[in-house]
């Protein structure tokens, strides 16, 4: 499934989604997978060192700040956390959270201009004539003259890619950011030498960000689509079962935006959003590895707290109603079959999400598990198997388990198999052992994520920003610790209904059309590749 | 030395908390006056020079040598243990073998215990063991809980010593690997960089691509025998952090390892690598919305004289993020491309040129052309002082991210060691990157980038190859890698006409 899993609960939903970014690193060098689980005494106190070395600190125009020093170089990882993404998107807009993140990286009228006041009479007039296309008007031939002229004068005062050029001179790593349902990051690591630049080049994007290059950055998304839904079956599929599981909630709605919409957007819209949205109230900053508060702290209010106040904008109350049986979506296309099975589940802070992600760990999680054990290693129907939660944190979510057909089964006789071992699993007691490695792993995963400044920073983050409360995910992980068979028992039977969910399939074309069988209307391919 | 840092860094943070709270006071009113005055930027600050950890060393008698980092923050344990000879020297006639046998020492079962009771011990402990083997060493990674470490190691120990190679695993991977291998063209980056490296290293181990029936060739015995040849310890060398007494972790390595001895494979002769394929456009047509596109050659040897301006060039070319000249070029002033990247990797023995893009099927032309084009520059265009100036310090400040955990430290001390760096590498490494001059940068534009001996896969839809045909047609002089080829890919790239 193309979720991407940041933050808190590693392999789990609690900070899950769907991530939009506006880079893309092609080359990745991969470290070894981390893993492992809990000296009990050890991790407690690691947990409680945590616990009591974190600090929380508000500017003076409501914008909260966590600080936390960790690692053994002159190095910290910097965060932003915007409460804005998918969700808050009105039909017709959908993409504007993230088009904007991206445009967060054009500049200021600091950062990016040879002359600020030269080029900023120029892009009001380039966006009045984009605003005429934008809302299907053909421009005229001199119209089209004038556009390219203000063009080639724009090019003459901007300087391009300037925001990242001046983080890369002084070290920048990893700089990116990423849109998702509910939240939007920046983040970068930097050397501790380029505390008072970010504190600076962050405060200068979140108060004035210039929409330059917006009609170009608007093709690149489109190419980010393309790469991430259009020719990624996977990812595709996920949009579509989204599309169905959801019918009023903007959780259908992909982040990225549906083409029609990235289409029609404009820089005024953007920039307006913008207004609404990066409200101090409405952010965290999250730094940590060498930063000390009573060193750094009076950058952060002298740059940040710079940013004006605004009323923090109400997130949609809208309520998805019960799926009412089991809704099924297939995708046609030339490429090999994937059934996904995604059953509705509560979201944290509802106390059935730690039992349920507890429960996704027992039967996915593990080379021991039973749905890997029986599908993959004893039946041999499928070669993979994934657990995720998604696609949001704040609002009732699924639990998705993808499977990876092994020819010549066909995804038919895949869901077969795997609701038997559902079904088997619903009605058996569930053992000492299997809820003891669920949650050793689990424990591990946590644990290994304290390790990095980044991953804390975003964790901080999110936590805070969407429960007013920085450590939520370490209640997460005690709830998590508390969890019994019992719990595990009945949220099996609770929310593992078989007439209560959502498939989702791919089927390949060619071998559909060979194939007489199909499952017909329900869409659902009975087809395998022989 | 280093157990004394929790006891100090609490006591900073209590202090931290008190002061900042008094500057909290302070800042409140401050911050509301001065709101949106416009702020110049801060002056540029360079790192100072820090002080640094250093691995302790030690070798056991059979060879192996551990490098250890003592981490204190949380009681987890992480290694890496490096095992010289790889794919490179693997046996002619049995492709993929070796990676078989790397991937099966942890699936197969170890020592006393069955796959499905290592796996399960593994579970219960929480610990991980992952084994691979590359084309230059085979590493087998592992973590665990600091308290498991005896009984993990000793697993660890089995794994690479005892592998059982059960033939039940190896033909579930077989049974994944057919999946995986018909998966293949489902994702155009997939076909597109498979063909790309059979075009460059052609038939040689870094060429290699499997296809089914080298998967279905390979037996146990065959991994038996690999194990036997490559798994021995003279030139190994461990990496390992985490909470452990360097006294445990000896007598641990020593129970376990010192009884594994061996002498080492003669590796035999590099295969020599050269580039064969005839330059061209290969084009592999497939559905996709967007164009995939690999365009390149081979490259130098690591550790080559130019290697430090090889860094230079990269960072400005297309290596580093926005900043580079192909990110602000393609992306963001045409918006042909969301990602992009181009590059000189040194490799071993040889390594590669490359450029990567994705653009829509309309602009697959334009795209390659504009790409080239940032690369004419860069031989014959101006490079001024400024540019430079900010690659060096690019390479410079973030010269600390590459050891900036404990992890990351003790790796890099193995690797490189491993890969023969001199010994001085990192001391001298920042002077060397201030030294860069223009000339040399240029030099590697020049040297080492030869469009007219580019091989380019694309793999795109038909409307790609009609525009691309058209393009090519129309302006040949902007494609010096000469004509455009069809190509199958089954499994890997097949016949091109």
């Amino acid at each position: 499934m193309a979720i991407s899993i940041s933050a808190v609960k590693t392999r789990y939903g609690f900070i899950a989604a769907l991530m939009a970014g506006v880079f893309f690193t092609i080359l990745q060098f991969a470290r070894p997978a981390p893993t492992i689980a809990d000296d009990k005494a050890g991790s407690e106190s690691a947990l409680r060192q945590l616990r009591e070395n974190v600090r929380t600190f508000t500017l003076s125009n409501g914008l909260r700040v966590i600080m936390h020093r960790r690692g053994i170089a002159p190095v910290f990882a910097g965060l932003i956390a915007v409460r804005v993404g998918g969700v808050d998107e009105t039909p017709g807009e959908t993409g504007i959270s993230h088009m904007l993140e991206h445009m967060a990286f054009k500049g200021t009228p600091q950062i990016g201009t040879k002359n600020y006041s030269k080029e900023a009479p120029l892009l009001d007039e380039l966006e009045s004539l984009a605003q005429k296309e934008s809302n299907g008007i053909k421009l005229s031939e001199e119209e089209k003259e004038r556009l390219s002229a203000i063009y080639d004068e724009l090019k003459k005062v901007w300087i391009v890619g300037d925001y990242s050029v001046q983080y890369e001179r002084r070290g920048a790593s990893g700089m990116n950011a990423t849109t998702s349902k509910e939240i939007t990051n920046y983040f970068v690591n930097l050397p501790r030498s380029a505390f008072e630049f970010w504190c600076w080049a962050e405060s200068e994007r979140l108060l004035n960000p210039v929409m330059r290059q917006f009609y170009q950055e608007r093709d690149v998304v489109m190419e980010e689509r393309r790469m991430r839904s259009e020719d990624d079956p996977e990812g595709k599929l996920y949009e579509m079962m989204l599309g169905v599981a959801y019918l009023k909630h903007p959780y259908r709605n992909p982040v990225i935006g549906y083409p029609e919409d990235l289409q029609r957007l404009t820089a005024t819209m953007t920039e307006k959003f913008h207004r609404k949205y990066y409200v101090p109230a409405n952010m965290v900053i999250s730094l940590v590895g060498d930063v000390i508060p009573e060193r750094d702290l009076p950058f952060v209010e002298r740059y940040f707290g710079r940013i004006p106040v605004g009323p923090v904008p109400p997130r949609p109350s809208i309520v998805e109603g019960d799926l009412h049986g089991e809704r099924r979506i297939n995708l046609e296309r030339e490429a090999s079959p994937v059934i996904t099975i995604a059953y509705p589940k509560p979201n944290y802070p509802h106390p059935d999400d730690a039992p349920i992600s507890m429960m996704g760990e027992i039967l996915v999680g593990s080379r021991v598990s039973p749905v890997y054990t029986e599908l993959v290693k004893k039946r041999k129907v499928a070669s993979q198997v994934d657990y995720s939660e998604g696609p949001g944190v704040s609002y009732p979510n699924l639990m998705f388990f993808s499977i990876t057909p092994n020819r010549p089964h066909s995804n038919e006789e895949v869901l077969n198999e795997f609701d038997k071992v559902i079904e088997k699993f619903r009605r058996r007691v569930v053992s000492d052992q299997e809820l003891a490695i669920a949650k050793r792993s689990i424990a591990m995963d946590y644990l290994g994520h304290l390790q990095s400044n980044m991953s804390l920073a975003r964790d901080f983050a999110s936590s805070e920003l969407l429960y007013s409360k920085w450590d939520a995910s370490l209640d997460w992980y005690d709830e998590a610790m508390k969890v019994t068979v019992k719990d595990v028992e009945r949220v099996a039977d609770q929310y593992l209904r078989p007439n209560h969910r959502v498939i989702g399939t791919i089927s390949n074309v060619n071998s559909s059309a060979k194939s007489s069988d199909r499952a017909g209307a329900s869409g659902l391919s009975s087809s395998g590749e022989s | 030395m280093v157990g004394e840092k929790g006891s100090k860094s609490s006591v900073a943070a209590f202090l931290a908390v008190v002061i900042a709270t008094l500057l909290m006071l302070s800042g409140c009113s401050s911050g509301a006056a001065g709101r949106s005055a416009v702020i110049p930027p801060p002056p540029e600050v360079d790192l100072d020079e820090y002080e640094q950890q250093a691995p302790q060393s030690w070798q056991l008698a059979n060879g192996m040598t551990v490098y250890f980092l003592y981490d204190e923050e949380i009681p987890i344990l992480r290694g890496t243990f490096y095992i010289p000879g790889g794919t490179l020297w693997e046996p002619q006639e049995l492709p993929g073998a070796l990676q078989v046998m790397g991937q099966q020492m942890r699936q197969g079962g170890a020592g006393e215990l069955s796959a499905d009771e290592l796996d399960l011990e593994l579970e219960k402990l929480a610990a991980a063991i992952g084994t691979e083997y590359g084309s230059e060493f085979g590493t087998i990674s592992f973590s665990c809980l600091s308290s498991d470490a005896p009984r993990v190691l000793s697993l660890v120990a089995d794994v690479v010593r005892n592998p059982r190679f059960q033939q039940d695993r190896l033909e579930l991977w077989k049974g994944q690997a057919f999946e995986s291998i018909k998966r293949r063209r489902d994702d155009p980056n997939t076909v597109a960089s498979l063909a790309f490296k059979q075009l460059v290293y052609g038939d040689t181990p870094l060429g290699q691509v499997l296809v089914a029936e080298d998967v279905r060739r390979i037996d146990r015995i065959d991994l038996l025998r690999l194990h036997r040849q490559f798994v021995k310890p003279a030139g190994s060398a461990l990496a390992i952090t985490g909470k452990i007494s360097r006294r445990e972790l000896e007598e641990i390595l020593e129970k376990n390892f010192s009884g594994w001895g061996g002498v080492s494979p003669a590796l035999g002769e590099l295969p020599e690598i050269n580039m064969k394929a005839e330059p061209g456009v290969y084009f592999i047509q497939l559905p996709f919305s967007q164009s995939t596109v690999y365009l390149g050659h081979l490259g130098p040897q690591r550790l080559s004289s130019d290697h430090i301006a090889i860094e230079g060039f990269n960072t400005i070319f297309g290596g580093g993020d926005f900043g580079s000249r192909l990110m602000k070029r393609i992306r963001t002033e045409l918006g042909l491309v969301y990602a992009i990247f181009g590059g000189v990797i040194p490799g071993f023995p040889v390594g590669q040129a490359v450029m990567v893009l994705q653009t829509k099927s309309e602009s697959t032309a334009p795209a390659i052309v504009e790409s080239l084009d940032v690369l004419s520059d860069m031989k014959d265009g101006v490079l001024d002082q400024a540019e430079l100036e900010q690659a060096r310090k690019s390479i410079k400040n973030s010269f600390i991210f590459r050891l900036d955990t404990p992890d990351d430290l003790v790796r890099r001390t193995v690797l490189l060691k491993l890969l023969k760096y001199p010994k001085d590498y990192d001391l001298t490494y920042l002077g060397k990157v201030s030294a860069m001059t223009p000339e040399e940068i240029k030099a590697v534009a020049q040297s080492r980038w030869h469009p007219d001996k580019m091989v380019a896969v694309v793999v795109g839809n038909e409307t790609a190859y009609n525009a691309l045909k058209e393009d090519i047609l129309a302006r040949p002089d902007k494609y010096p890698m000469g004509g455009l080829k069809r190509c199958t890919f089954d499994q890997r790239l097949r016949s091109c006409s």
